[in-house]
């Protein structure tokens, strides 16, 4: 049984044609055409308030169909809204479908809301700091008191410009569950983020930018900060263990060395080794220097390729006893690591020099497959970077929310104090 | 995003168990020698 | 299922509810009411104002797995507005309203009515700022808080109802709430209170069909 349902009649102040969408539903309806506002409950079409100004031209006009969440609407109703101590303007769309009722689109700063009326008793609504619906707690952003400045189209309620009403906004983003108080009655209602691209796909019209940060826009990475970390800290936990599982490396080669003063020229070689696989190779040399340094040229040298690897030691140990302190300087240790040596023999060429007057005993340890922990601090710093910046961002994000807002949690309070 | 960043942390775990076995060194890859190993100095002051 | 013959123009009136007691008659618009073996005309009904509720005489849904259908139809009307209560037609008897107002859909069933003294502080409210709004009202167990109160008139009836309700029929409503979205209404007629608990319900959930279909919609 098809209908058409607009209802017409002939505005009582300037006999121009007003058209209601939502017959039998809508009891406040402006004139098109001189901004009047009629009574619309029944037929007898009282004036409410009379003006005399052409209409406002809306982002999206009245009349507009467009589809969101697969539900066809219609915007029937605009309310342009402005809070009485801070001054800044909102405008709410009513949108309706017969069969699923009435919804509100809610613009401020470019940002965008798609609202539904809760039917559920809050016991403390207004008055208290959190609130919680379906499990979820909402914590309390601001409180205000607003002011109708203008209307257009029909509306469901008694509305007209220069009604007041007291609001409290709980968030809990993307969604967000406002209160409004009149001297009738209290509406609470259930609010979520929208992003304006699909509000402009929907009604195909054109918005304007955002500026700064809504009170429930969605955070950076919501919901995925924690599954980040918990990726990050599993791999860091694998790659310690792979580090862990290296050992401590094993023994090729263990050398002594006499070395005198005046052998500037003689080469050392140690006997020949061998790599089973390609691996690290580490040479550690001690000498019991005593104000005295050392250097030796290190050559790995490939028995049968003759590829040659080099590293340079340098052991330098300076000590005294000064105004009562003892000092010293340097080490006795020097420690060369070797990447990725390719499997084979190999036999370590040593060509030292010192500033020894006498002789000095150097020992060498030269083992393979040493832990090089260098390669685990590599990857966790690559591991960290992206959670790091993640938390950073979202923390600067959040920060940023709740600068507008009396209630900031203590760890987002700027300092400042509000006027 | 999530996936990018999993694939990302299985293959830096992989490259350290691969690296690790072949006995590379990522610190040498900074020095500017090639066929050259990283020394150090142990001191105490 | 119950069949009589309208009074006034001899037409078939059905009375599909055991339940039902009152009936409009779809040619005549003789408004009758059911006695025993008879029926009796009480006048007639003018023509109900148009409106774009969804449903119609004969819309069925689904409301806890329950099927039901909507046999007739109460448009009460108050100071801001109007709205619709549907009599619905169940399987196990138990006497139900489909009411829409705003949008909203709340199925409720008869209970029993609260003590008197509440149908008192309700009258006391509509004639001066009582603080009657929020305060808590018990029924079956249930905790439920006062949201709405309105003087309402039945504006006009269609197909059959539990009670009687000729045009002027007026009734202070009152609307309870629960914090997970229970709802009651409490109708109190000079002498009389009728207690109704339910819950809102969504459009998608009632499954419905046969149901009013408009232009562009």
């Amino acid at each position: 049984m098809a209908g058409n349902p607009v209802k017409s009649f002939s505005c009582p102040a300037c006999g121009g044609i007003v058209e209601i969408h939502a017959v039998g539903h809508t009891i406040s309806a402006v004139c098109a055409h001189c901004s009047t506002l009629i009574d619309t409950a029944n037929d007898h079409f009282k004036i409410i308030r009379k003006e005399h100004e052409a209409s406002r031209d809306t982002d999206i006009p009245i009349g507009a169909k467009g589809v969101l969440d697969s539900i066809k609407w219609e915007v029937i109703g605009y309310v342009e809204k402005k809070d009485k101590s801070s001054l800044s303007f909102w405008e709410e769309y009513l949108l309706f479908n017969p069969y699923f009722g009435f919804r509100f689109l809610i613009q401020s700063d470019g940002h965008w809301n798609l609202a539904t009326i809760t039917k559920r008793y809050f016991p403390l609504a207004g008055s208290a700091s959190e609130l919680e619906l379906d499990g979820e707690k909402f914590s309390v952003y601001c409180r205000g008191e607003s002011v109708v400045e203008y209307v257009k189209g029909e509306f469901y309620w008694r509305v007209r410009k220069g009604d007041e009403e007291k609001y409290v906004d709980y968030i809990a983003p993307p969604k967000m569950l406002s209160v409004e108080k009149n001297k009738q009655e209290v509406t609470e209602s259930l609010a979520e983020y929208i992003e304006p691209e699909i509000i402009e796909k929907a009604f195909a019209v054109g918005l304007h930018g955002k500026t700064g940060i809504a009170a429930n826009q969605p955070a950076p990475f919501a919901g995925k900060l924690g599954k980040i970390w918990k990726i990050a800290s599993l791999s860091i936990l694998a790659a310690f263990i792979i580090q862990w599982s290296m050992g401590s490396g094993t023994l090729v080669n263990n050398t002594r060395i006499n070395i005198a003063q005046n052998d500037k020229e003689k080469n050392y070689s140690t006997a020949v080794f061998n790599l089973p696989r390609r691996s690290n190779l580490s040479v550690r040399s001690s000498a019991p220097l005593s104000n005295n340094w050392m250097e030796l040229e290190l050559s790995l040298v490939n028995e049968s390729s003759n590829e040659t690897y080099q590293s340079r030691q340098v052991i330098e140990y300076y000590s005294g006893y000064e105004d009562g302190e003892s000092w010293s300087e340097g080490g006795q240790i020097a420690e060369s690591t070797f990447s990725a040596i390719p499997e084979g023999n190999y036999r370590l060429v040593i060509d030292p020099s010192s500033g020894l007057l006498g002789s000095s005993d150097v020992s060498m340890e030269i083992k393979r497959n040493v832990p090089a922990w260098g390669n685990f601090w590599i990857i966790f710093l690559c591991i960290i970077v992206f959670p790091v910046f993640a938390l950073l961002y979202r923390w600067s994000f959040e920060s940023r929310r709740w600068e507008n807002s009396d209630y900031a949690p203590a760890i987002y309070q700027s300092g400042e104090s509000d006027d | 995003m999530i996936r990018i960043f999993t694939f990302f942390c299985a293959s830096l775990v992989i490259m350290l168990a691969y690296a690790n076995y072949q006995g590379y060194v990522f610190s040498n890859i900074f020095s500017s020698q090639s066929h050259a190993a990283q020394s150090s100095n142990h001191y105490h002051k | 299922m119950k069949k009589f013959n309208c009074p006034s123009c001899g037409a078939e009136v059905v009375f599909n509810s055991s339940l039902s007691v009152y009936a409009v008659c779809k040619y005549c618009s003789s408004m009758i009411v059911r006695h025993d073996l008879d029926v009796e005309s009480i006048g007639t009904m003018a023509a109900l104002p148009e409106d774009m509720s969804p449903f119609q005489l004969g819309s069925e849904g689904y409301y806890q797995g329950q099927h039901f259908t909507l046999v007739g139809r109460m448009k009460m009307g108050w100071e801001d507005g109007s709205w619709n209560e549907w009599f619905m037609a169940t399987d196990d008897g138990r006497k139900g309203w489909l009411a829409e107002a705003q949008g909203f859909y709340a199925i409720c069933f008869e209970t029993d009515p609260p003590p008197l003294e509440f149908a008192v502080r309700a009258i006391q409210q509509q004639k001066k700022d009582v603080a009657f709004l929020g305060s808590a009202l018990t029924l079956n167990n249930l905790k439920l808080n006062v949201v709405d109160t309105k003087k309402a008139s039945c504006i006009g009836s269609e197909g059959e109802l539990p009670l009687v309700s000729p045009q002027g029929r007026v009734t202070v409503s009152v609307d309870l709430l629960g914090a997970h979205g229970e709802f009651a209404s409490v109708e109190i007629e000079t002498g009389k209170q009728r207690a109704y608990m339910g819950r809102y319900v969504e459009w998608k959930e009632m499954r419905c069909s046969n149901i009013r279909t408009f232009d562009g919609w």
